[in-house]
């Protein structure tokens, strides 16, 4: 079978457990530098201390000794490169892209930044209220208070229950665990917890040259993590969220999916169960959005998780008055895919459409590596989107039949309605 | 550089928001939005849909004031087929009422419910820019969307491909500080968008100057000297920037699309959410760096790092064919050579005393507009009006410095000359 990830990859673990991999693409001049850190809002199990994997990404821009945030900032200017950073839920991600001839210098200022990061108290504390503020700035985002109370009722144990940001209770006092934060610098930023992905205009071995002398001597940790595992969750439940102001409703059916996994038919399946019957290709979106005009936004999203997550059906609905109509048709359509065998044609659509959406998305070499660093907080390989894709094309009715209704049963379900003020 | 097996399309018309008729605000909007989310002549629109579904495609639109594209990229497997359904689209729209309605909502939920509603520094964007330009915002105002009928698409169409280039008023200038503060009782923080009109445009002398400058006070995600400051130094807010160009739908991403060329342009400062009881001071310490820039001037040391980061950085800007392909229309609009050669060739002859002779030229700190979205406005306006010290308190005791910096800032003059509140209900009703 043909491989979906078209370009051959170069892919070391070094002897600290740093692991490399290099894609060179053929677009010209550009490199793009990811480091994955395998840390994310999934590790925050301790009680008060959640959004600190988003705080700590905000504090990997305080500088070190030999780079103070000044000469870091000129050194970046100096190479015109292009830098961000985001954290989620599994991982951490910083991401830099330049021109070739910066290669070397950035490896090595960011090598040092991973291995010596250096801030003092104060910087901390100013940090973590802009951390505030930027929760501050979401909030004005109806979803994003839905989406809060939705993983509140969707867990009880695991640390899926706040979102990347955190409570709030927890981002308020953020300024007080300085110590803390030390502390978690030292048990995740290592380098067998974090992967390296270069894509773009370079030459592998010279890449993993340079990458053995910048982050080699970064010393390897010990701290091994306990994640608890969520108990069931013992459905269905129904949450309702008011809004302070006038807004359309919101609706999230949500239902415990399975962990990610390339391995078995199941991430797969409940993907293609996804375009089948809640994509802008679905017979309830041509009912709700087209024809009937009932709701305006209208999606399901299987979010691709190391740990059992919710498949979410999202809906923002034109009046109060919809939204029993629009439960009744998103469940009625659960029904039906845990009792119809799926039309061979409609399933091969699908399939194609994954292909060349994947196609139309190896377009630049900064993609490639946004897209690769989303897998590689997965299963830090590249060989596992191919292994996913392999498993779209084996998806048989049968399995879709099969996970539909090992899922979709009401002990998994999760209802969360948003209203406006009248 | 090529796509490898992609084709990547863009269908410019000189046509936009300044063409929709008083009364009719969105109509182009409208218009070019059911031809891209609309039926044809021999399809429906979920025909359509299904069709794109299938070759993993779209075929998306951006209406501006002054320009409207459609853009589509589709794999080389799919080419002719793509080709005949985007020509019908183009050519021969069905404009069916059931289009009209579903398209009409989705506009007045973009600007009721997501402008309005939940994006407090967009909002606070659009409506300096719809200030100083005299115009209202691309997407339409309330009253104009639910007075567009068929006919009026119809007449919209057939006007787009012969449109004559709008006639253009002069800008809002502003005399002192002209403030709009727009109540939003349930919001966490005050967002808020201050500038004023520019005649620098891409093909001016003082361009390239001006990109420098810009490169200096601080882009989205690329630090600068209002980031620095009101950030990095005093935690106030997430991020503070400045542009000589439209930018819509910043907070998302780094750089304006391509495809918003615009003859009139302002210059713009975004200061993202602050605690209602830091606005002042923050207001008046973003006024204080814009002020350095026209009293101080860059340093030599500043303009060499600013220039040759935008040297480098534009090469970056041109990431796939169809982001070319934008980059090459602005540059036809604008009547200059392709954009990197441009802002490289201007770069290259700047001195560090064109940047700072082009910043006193071009830029104002005492005459402009501040629009201003949070809670409690009535106080903020209070406090704009007495000009009184606005002192400000940390956690941390921050260094001698800084503090000597507060105490100036805290006590420089506002010179306010105009404030008005309104309920965000009411912005662009009408």
């Amino acid at each position: 079978m043909t491989k979906i990830f078209p370009y051959d990859y170069h892919q070391v673990d070094l002897s600290n457990g740093l692991r490399l991999i290099v894609v060179p693409t053929g677009f010209p001049h550009v490199v793009s530098l990811y480091v994955v850190v395998h840390v994310g809002s999934r590790n925050e199990t301790e009680p008060g201390k959640s959004g600190f994997a988003h705080l700590f990404e905000h504090m990997m821009f305080r500088g070190t000794e030999l780079f103070p945030p000044d000469r870091y900032e000129a050194t970046l200017k100096q190479a015109g490169a292009a830098q961000n950073a985001y954290t989620d839920d599994d991982l951490t991600v910083y991401h830099t892209t330049f021109t070739k001839e910066d290669l070397p210098a950035i490896l090595a200022m960011e090598a040092d930044r991973f291995a010596n990061l250096a801030y003092s108290e104060e910087a901390f504390r100013t940090e973590a209220r802009a951390v505030l503020a930027e929760y501050n700035k979401d909030s004005a985002e109806p979803f994003q208070l839905l989406h809060e109370k939705l993983r509140e009722a969707c867990f009880e144990q695991h640390p899926y229950q706040h979102t990347t940001m955190g409570f709030l209770r927890d981002i308020e006092r953020m300024p007080e665990l300085y110590d803390f934060s030390r502390q978690f610098h030292q048990r995740y930023y290592r380098p067998e917890n974090t992967t390296l992905i270069m894509v773009g205009d370079v030459n592998p071995l010279e890449a993993q040259r340079l990458v053995e002398e910048t982050w080699g001597p970064w010393q390897r940790g010990s701290y091994v993590d306990s994640i608890p595992a969520a108990p069931p969750l013992d459905g269905p439940k129904s949450v309702n969220v008011d809004w302070p102001s006038a807004t359309l409703p919101l609706l999230q059916m949500a239902w415990r999916a399975p962990a990610y996994s390339d391995l078995s038919p199941d991430t797969a399946a409940l993907d293609i169960l996804s375009y089948l019957y809640f994509s802008p290709n679905s017979e309830l979106y041509e009912e709700l959005v087209l024809r009937d005009q009932i709701c305006d936004v209208f999606f399901g999203l299987y979010a691709d998780h190391l740990d059992p997550y919710p498949y979410v059906v999202t809906a923002r609905i034109k009046e109060p008055a919809h939204i029993e109509k629009v439960k009744d048709r998103v469940m009625a359509t659960i029904s039906r895919a845990k009792a119809e065998a799926v039309d061979p044609a409609r399933l091969e659509t699908v399939k194609s459409h994954l292909r060349y959406s994947f196609a139309m998305r190896m377009d630049h070499s900064e993609g490639i590596a946004g897209l690769l660093a989303r897998y590689i907080g997965l299963a830090r390989t590249p060989e596992t989107i191919n292994r996913l894709y392999d498993q779209y094309a084996a998806v048989t009715s049968d399995d879709l039949w099969r996970v539909a209704n090992q899922c979709f049963v009401d002990a998994n379900l999760v209802t969360a309605t948003l209203r406006g003020a009248l | 550089m090529s796509n490898g097996p992609l084709v990547s399309f863009r269908f410019p018309f000189r046509f936009g928001s300044t063409h929709d008729p008083i009364g009719k605000e969105g109509l182009a909007s409208i218009t070019a939005n059911l031809m891209a989310k609309g039926a044809t002549r021999s399809r429906s629109y979920k025909q359509i849909l299904d069709a794109f579904f299938e070759m993993a495609t779209q075929f998306e639109v951006q209406v501006d004031q002054e320009l409207t594209v459609f853009t589509g990229v589709v794999h080389r497997d799919h080419l002719a087929r793509y080709q005949d359904i985007v020509r019908e689209m183009l050519d021969a729209p069905a404009f069916l009422e059931e289009d009209l309605d579903r398209v009409r909502a989705e506009h007045l939920n973009a600007l009721r419910v997501e402008l309005r509603g939940s994006n407090d520094e967009e909002l606070a964007k659009e409506v300096l820019y719809s200030r100083l330009l005299k115009t209202h915002p691309c997407i339409g105002t309330v009253r104009g969307l639910q007075s567009i009928s068929i006919a009026d698409v119809r007449r919209c169409f057939l006007a787009m491909a012969a449109a004559q280039p709008p006639l253009l008023s002069p800008m809002h200038a502003p005399r002192g500080v002209e403030a709009i503060l727009i109540e939003k009782p349930a919001a966490r923080g005050v967002a808020m968008s201050l500038g004023h009109p520019i005649e620098v445009i891409r093909g001016h002398q003082d361009y390239p100057a001006l990109l420098v400058a810009q490169c200096w006070l601080g882009q989205h995600r690329n630090g600068g000297r209002l980031f620095d400051s009101i950030r990095e130094t005093r935690g106030l807010n997430y991020g503070d920037y400045a542009y000589l160009e439209y930018f819509p739908r910043g907070m998302y991403q780094f750089e304006p699309d391509p495809n918003l060329a615009r003859h009139r342009q302002i210059f713009h400062v975004w200061l993202r959410p602050v605690e209602p009881s830091k606005a002042t001071f923050a207001l008046r310490l973003a006024l204080h760096e814009m002020g350095r820039l026209q009293r101080e001037g860059m340093t030599e040391e500043d303009f060499d790092r600013a220039r040759n980061f935008l040297s480098k950085y534009v090469k970056l800007l041109i990431k796939t064919d169809s982001i070319r392909q934008g980059y090459a229309l602005d540059s036809e609009f604008y009547g200059i050579g392709e954009y990197t050669h441009y802002i490289a060739e201007g770069l290259a002859k700047l001195t560090v005393e064109d940047v700072n002779r082009a910043a006193r030229q071009h830029l104002s700190v005492e005459d402009l507009c501040l629009v201003a979205v949070g809670p409690d406005m009535t106080s903020f306006a209070r406090e704009l009006q007495s000009d009184s010290i606005s002192p400000i308190s940390y956690e941390v005791e921050p260094t001698d410095e800084v503090l000597r910096v507060d105490r100036m800032v805290a006590a420089s003059r506002l010179p306010v000359t105009k404030i008005e509140v309104l309920p965000f209900e009411q912005v662009f009703e009408t």
